[in-house]
């Protein structure tokens, strides 16, 4: 159980990080979904809610979603799923329940990395930047990878525009469970972008597959060939790190990972 | 500290500390609809409206429920005995503790969906859990209460 022993409400980003950097214990309050789940003591929790982060806007090269939307509010969301051919929809739609969906922040979960995340498998396949209080800003591949040195505050996001294609997917045990493998695939000026995650490391980019597809001769309708497509999946396999946990073995990870690559690229058309 | 929540259009004052859940706050305010089924926010037996969106009471800090139009089981009475009634007619009612957050999450479903297809209604429902009836009543129960509603708004 978390245990909080000041709680406080700022009214500005400064203020928030301020709060946050003065003290060990400081930290902010997302959707609470792990409230049960942990055993520390939180002084002050920092609650962002007078910050206006709850909004998905428009611009012309971007869309910004701050950081208290919530699940729910994406999967809702008609400009996203317009926008990006229902691929967020996809990644959150079998998350636990809807009542859990209404109430997990996009923030919280970009910020904690969690190598389960099925929605930061989706955010970098559309690729964007990543905004925090402390002026810092990160495209969402490097700050997946390596982190921030200290503490921060994710303010919001800034995703890419102009996605031609997207798909998602991910293989569970069971319905509304943790991914034991998620993918996710792009296409956006001709260029793809390919993301696995649950691996169960945090979702990354896999460069060398994105590199040979981009090179890859097309079909006269724009789609890659069966054979492009075997051979896609077979370096995604042997450029991934894949390691083991309760979920699943690595050594079956690595089974099923070039079909469900495969069929990923089937089911989204994009390939 | 003293906190105001708004639950069913009544205004309460109480003392809570800043980490007391708004299942355990609502439970102490007399809501003894509020059930907590599971610690991790899986079941949906805590299932109110905030805003008149269905979440989690057992994860919302009551701290953070200030300012907002909560609703409980007990504040929508005749809906809530409409569907509760179906349940009961279609056997889906045994022990009882899943059925005020299910009914808060179908009248959650409602309010975004009037005529839900039985695929959205069971995707719907995946954070309602029931250990006792194996769902097929419940499903059916929906479904007639959603044929109702259909006819009363004809």
């Amino acid at each position: 159980m978390i245990s909080i022993k000041n709680y406080e409400i700022p009214s500005t980003p400064e203020e928030a990080y301020r709060l946050l950097l003065s003290k060990k214990s400081a930290s902010v309050i997302g959707g609470c979904a792990f409230l049960r789940m942990g055993c520390k003591t939180v002084d002050p929790a920092i609650d962002l809610k007078l910050l206006q982060l709850n909004s998905i806007s428009l611009h012309q090269e971007y869309i910004e979603i701050g950081a208290y939307v919530t699940f729910g509010e994406l999967e809702r969301s008609e400009l996203l799923s317009s926008e990006y051919h229902e691929l967020l929809l996809r990644s959150i739609q079998d998350i636990v329940g809807v009542q859990f969906r209404n109430m997990v922040t996009v923030g919280a979960t970009v910020y904690s990395r969690y190598g389960f995340s099925d929605l930061n498998t989706a955010l970098l396949a559309i690729g964007g930047t990543v905004h925090f209080a402390s002026g810092t800003i990160l495209k969402l591949e490097d700050f997946l990878e390596q982190g921030l040195a200290g503490k921060d505050i994710v303010l919001f996001l800034r995703l890419n525009r102009q996605v031609e294609a997207s798909h998602f997917s991910a293989l569970r045990h069971s319905f509304g469970d943790y991914a034991l493998l998620n993918l996710a695939i792009s296409k956006r000026n001709q260029r793809y972008r390919i993301v696995i995650g649950a691996r169960p490391q945090r979702s990354k980019l896999a460069r060398k597959t994105m590199a040979y597809l981009d090179e890859a001769k097309p079909l006269p309708d724009g789609r890659l060939t069966a054979e492009t497509i075997a051979h896609a999946a077979s370096l995604l396999s042997l450029e991934t790190t894949l390691g083991s946990n309760q979920l699943a073995s690595a050594a079956y990870r690595r089974l099923i990972l070039p079909t469900l690559f495969t069929t990923l690229c089937q089911e989204g058309h994009i390939c | 500290m003293l906190i105001q929540l708004k639950v069913n259009q009544t205004l309460h004052s109480i003392d809570a500390s800043a980490d007391e859940r708004l299942a355990v706050t609502l439970r102490r305010l007399g809501y003894l609809s509020i059930k907590e089924g599971c610690d991790t926010g899986n079941c949906g037996a805590c299932t109110i409206h905030k805003d008149g969106i269905a979440i989690l009471s057992c994860l919302q800090l009551s701290v953070m429920a200030e300012g907002h139009e909560l609703t409980t089981i007990e504040g929508v009475g005749p809906e809530a005995k409409q569907v509760g009634a179906l349940l009961v007619d279609e056997g889906a009612e045994q022990c009882g503790f899943c059925s005020s957050g299910l009914i808060m999450n179908i009248l959650y479903l409602k309010s975004i969906n009037p005529s839900p297809t039985e695929a959205q209604i069971k995707q719907h429902l995946n954070g309602n859990l029931c250990r006792c009836t194996g769902y097929e009543g419940q499903l059916r129960a929906i479904q007639r209460y959603f044929e109702v509603i259909a006819n009363e708004n004809c």
